[in-house]
């Protein structure tokens, strides 16, 4: 790790978000978590497919385990499309819901290369460039040839996307694209483009600009998502890794039963593809919160073909390995002075110290961060890393010479806890913290 | 389009009463723009201040009206913009018998709301006339009817709030109480405490606590403990909290609505004794805290002044002793005037007038402070844990807010474990393979991280991607473009290799697509331009 990561993660981190890289510094508590997700990437890139959900309360960490796993599918040589769902954007919908989900899927495509997003175009072009690299090599000069030799060499992508479902309409499309590439046709390029991306309307339109007569529509984009994950396997990637946030916008936040219904059956269908083996070189992650999952009368677990396909094992216990619902745990306290010694560790190398405080000052801090008000059901590590990154800043500028029991207001030592008036406590802190131990 | 009206003038004016109830709540609504509604379930409907509470009363005192139906009133109110006009109408109607102590068949909760404005001085001027007030009334409402145990109870609260409203009044008052209730209102029983008579003590203290269920939520000892060694810090919090407020009239405002805000809005589902909270979480945090609140508040102040006087002698006797007679020799009547008052009970007003000067010292707050710290610290007090089957606490459980943190104690052996399986985190990823734990490798330098599989060993800038790179440095986006045409070299292309490369040294990516434009990603602006010129 290099001084900028540090100063990145410091940096999000102290505003309250989570890095875009160097994750895995700050990556405490998780060792089952992400063994399984790494097993799960080895899996995929040997031509299965896993589908898991991860659930957690609020502030647990999702959205950091999230981006864990795009930086590591990254990293690992996946493509990963990642979208959160919303009112607008469902599995399925009456107002094409599962088309948005699809389109934005498709615009937050991201390479390691491209990390923020955007990266078909440079997936397609990369692989044609090889691809045309190729042909020139033979000796080939004329654009025609040119075209015919790059569509000989993918002559087993050809037979791969179309013996799957709508495989002949998409593989069509492709070639428009490569005609596109290598004539430098940039207008048919961009249908082609627009139509991998599922913007045309309807077919006419469609065969208008590309003489196909099909659609992406709201009911076959997952049929698509197969298409592409095998697609990126056969130009040189491991796989496609597709990342859902707020499931709850599927589950409790549809309040049409019949709507809901469907979208769990789509979901239904989504998973039986993964592990009936009729996707490929796919990996699907779901994030929500527990009630999403577990809630009976609208979560996931309402619908009983999910339910018994995702219940966890009762043999399993804590065990996630295998289990298709991981769940998040909030961080124990030694994982969370786990936590904060990294944190320290990078701070000190920021600003190169050795370290600003003991193992007991650590215990000192993890302990009042413990009894805040109602820490018991809200202290999340947000609001503990940025706590203690406060404190970093200030011994690390102003505050030089003051301990951490000064940093923590003047308790003196002194073990106070229980209820007492949280309006008062607040206002106290203020004034310098007299009663900062008397918590409500 | 109206022209806002000149209450004070109309009142002059002897308006209708009806009109008059119109003014009235234009002159509300003018003072305070409320953002709450009527409904208890709207969300800032417990923060209401009550401190208009005395004004509005004040206001309406008069008012003249005969409203002969009786209107029915299903809810307690605080104050009176919570009623509709008839209610308004029907209780100034009322107000005027109760004045002359006539009291027919009426609902007890314009009597309670009645015994609230007694309290609180609006019919008379002095506390001693508002207290005999209060007596006569209370006897014209016993007269020959059977009064609940819940309105006695609210009545005898109400009266000990007043009590410690107006201290100098107490000895008085707690006599003619104690004659007429039967119950103890001096404290005595505070002895029995000091001594661990808990059992006692519990009587004592249960004997107003009309909010709490004991048994659910304290054993008799914590519970003791918990409201009595307390009381100076919570007492103190208050007053500093409560510096803008006319402090008597808040007492009482803040324990009526603590008497109200409890009735959560909850159903009983004909499935077994589950309640459902039908509010958000949210919400109801927002009343539990304000709940509580009063409540502490209420515990506090309505035990005497001479009461927290004894417990604050006892913790902070040495550090008075210091204070008194070794820095201020010279105020032996003051320390005197105390030692009485701790022991005895100050009679005089001058004396209590002394102690409140006394207690105002900032000096003699510190040495409280420090006192009473100190026998926390050697004490070691717990107060106690939530309560664990009430109805509100089941309420609130939601599986979106996870489970309750575990145990802040940090045990060493886990502690080890958690350091460890972060490391193993570390050597599972791909980036992993850096090894954190070396500090001599973090240097201001630019390490070469280890490379993974898709990248070369040393990557090599090639002419093209050095002058591309150095296009962009300066932001010569168009340059840029004719250039990569120059080439023949696509610009997807292009970007995707030099962030190849910039991966393996930087470990970011360089180039990073923006709307149409291509842009070096502003933290690596110094590598970049010196990738660029390389040789």
């Amino acid at each position: 790790m290099n001084k900028r990561i540090a100063k990145t993660v410091l940096h999000a981190l102290a505003g309250g978000t989570v890095p875009d890289n160097g994750l895995q510094y700050i990556a405490v508590g998780r060792k089952d978590e992400v063994a399984a997700i790494t097993h799960d990437m080895d899996q995929i890139s040997e031509g299965y497919s896993t589908f898991r959900l991860l659930e957690g309360a609020y502030g647990t960490g999702k959205s950091f385990m999230a981006k864990l796993v795009k930086n590591e599918a990254l990293l690992r040589g996946f493509v990963v499309m990642e979208c959160e769902l919303a009112p607008e954007r469902k599995l399925c919908g009456t107002k094409k819901e599962g088309l948005e989900t699809y389109k934005c899927l498709m615009s937050r495509m991201c390479t390691r290369t491209s990390p923020s997003g955007n990266a078909l175009e440079e997936v397609l072009d990369t692989y044609l460039y090889d691809c045309q690299g190729h042909a020139v090599q033979k000796g080939l000069e004329d654009s025609r040839d040119i075209f015919n030799d790059v569509l000989k060499t993918g002559a087993s992508l050809k037979k791969k996307i179309e013996a799957l479902p709508h495989g002949f309409d998409f593989y069509e499309v492709l070639c428009r694209y490569i005609h596109g590439y290598i004539l430098e046709d940039i207008c048919e390029k961009d249908q082609a483009l627009k139509w991998f991306r599922g913007e045309f309307h309807n077919r006419t339109e469609a065969k208008a600009a590309l003489r196909v007569s099909a659609v992406i529509g709201d009911g076959d984009w997952f049929s698509y998502m197969k298409i592409w994950a095998v697609f990126m396997k056969e130009i040189g990637y491991q796989g496609l890794y597709i990342l859902l946030d707020e499931l709850t916008q599927i589950t409790r936040n549809i309040v049409n039963s019949i709507t809901r219904e469907h979208n769990f059956e789509r979901l239904l269908s989504m998973y039986n593809a993964c592990y009936g083996n009729e996707a490929k070189y796919m990996g699907i992650i779901l994030c929500g919160i527990p009630s999403s999952i577990h809630d009976r009368r609208r979560g996931i677990f309402s619908y009983e073909a999910l339910r018994s396909r995702l219940s966890n094992s009762e043999l399993q216990g804590d065990e996630v390995y295998r289990a298709p619902v991981i769940q998040l745990s909030m961080l124990t306290a030694e994982e969370f002075m786990a936590l904060i010694e990294r944190l320290e560790s990078m701070h000190a190398m920021l600003h190169e110290r050795e370290t600003y405080f003991s193992e007991e000052e650590r215990i000192q801090f993890v302990n009042y961060e413990y009894r805040r008000i109602a820490a018991a059901n809200h202290l999340t590590p947000r609001e503990f890393i940025r706590d203690f990154l406060t404190i970093l800043d200030l011994k690390s500028t102003v505050r030089k010479d003051d301990t951490m029991a000064t940093f923590l207001g003047g308790q003196k030592g002194i073990a106070l806890s229980g209820s007492m008036i949280g309006a008062a406590d607040r206002g106290q802190e203020e004034n310098g913290g007299k009663y900062e131990g008397f918590t409500l | 389009m109206k022209k806002p009206v000149d209450l004070s003038r109309m009142y002059e004016l002897k308006m209708t009463p009806e009109r008059k109830v119109e003014a009235f709540r234009r002159y509300v609504i003018k003072l305070k723009t409320r953002k709450w509604g009527k409904s208890s379930r709207h969300y800032d409907y417990y923060k209401v201040d009550l401190s208009f509470f005395r004004e509005e009363a004040l206001y309406m005192k008069d008012l003249d009206v005969r409203y002969d139906v009786h209107v029915r009133i299903s809810r307690e109110i605080r104050c009176l913009e919570e009623m509709s006009d008839e209610q308004i109408l029907c209780y100034y109607t009322l107000v005027k018998d109760f004045r002359k102590n006539v009291v027919g068949k009426v609902n007890m909760l314009y009597v309670k709301y009645y015994i609230l404005e007694l309290a609180n001085l609006i019919y008379q001027d002095t506390p001693k006339d508002a207290f005999a007030a209060m007596l006569a009334f209370w006897d014209a409402l016993n007269g020959d009817r059977k009064i609940s145990d819940g309105m006695t109870e609210y009545f005898y609260a109400v009266c000990r709030l007043f009590m410690i409203a107006h201290t100098e009044m107490a000895k008085e008052m707690i006599l003619l109480l104690e004659e007429k209730s039967g119950q103890d209102f001096s404290g005595r029983n505070f002895l029995k405490i000091e001594k661990g008579n808990y059992k006692e003590a519990d009587q004592y203290v249960r004997q107003n606590a009309r909010l709490l269920k004991e048994e659910e939520i304290y054993s008799q000892e914590d519970y003791i403990k918990h409201t009595w060694k307390a009381m100076p810090c919570v007492f103190r919090a208050l007053e500093e909290n409560l510096k803008p407020y006319d402090f008597r009239h808040v007492i009482l405002n803040g324990f009526y609505a603590s008497a109200y805000i409890p009735n959560y809005p909850m159903s009983k589902e004909n499935t077994g004794d589950k309640k459902i909270v039908r509010v958000s979480r949210y919400v109801y945090f927002e009343r539990q805290s304000y709940s509580d609140y009063w409540r502490y508040w209420y515990y506090i102040l309505r035990e005497s002044v001479q009461d927290l006087l004894n417990l604050i002698h006892l913790y902070t006797e040495s550090y008075m002793r210091e204070y008194f007679l070794v820095k201020k020799k010279r105020k032996r009547s003051s320390a005197r005037i105390l030692n009485k008052a701790y022991m005895g009970g100050a009679d005089r007003i001058q004396d209590v007038e002394v102690l409140k000067s006394m207690v105002a010292d900032e000096r003699f707050e510190a040495a409280i402070q420090k006192g009473v710290l100190a026998y926390l610290e050697a004490s070691r007090i717990k107060l106690p844990q939530q309560k664990k089957k009430s109805a509100v606490r089941k309420a609130i459980e939601d599986m979106d807010y996870g489970d309750r943190a575990p145990d802040a104690a940090v045990d060493h052996e886990r502690l080890k474990k958690a350091r460890e399986d972060a490391r193993s985190v570390l050597s599972m990823l791909q980036e992993g393979e850096i090894d954190y734990e070396d500090r001599e490798e973090l240097t201001e330098e630019i390490q070469p991280a280890k490379p993974s599989e898709q990248v070369p060993d040393e990557p090599v800038w090639t002419r093209a991607e050095r002058e591309y790179v150095g296009f962009l440095c300066r932001e010569e986006q168009e340059q840029a473009k004719v250039y990569l045409k120059a080439v023949k070299m696509p610009e997807n292309i292009m970007i995707k290799t030099i962030n190849e490369k910039a991966l393996a040294l930087l470990g970011d990516i360089l180039l990073e697509k923006e709307g149409g434009e291509i842009r070096v990603l502003e933290e690596y602006r110094e590598e970049a331009a010196e990738f660029a010129s390389q040789p």
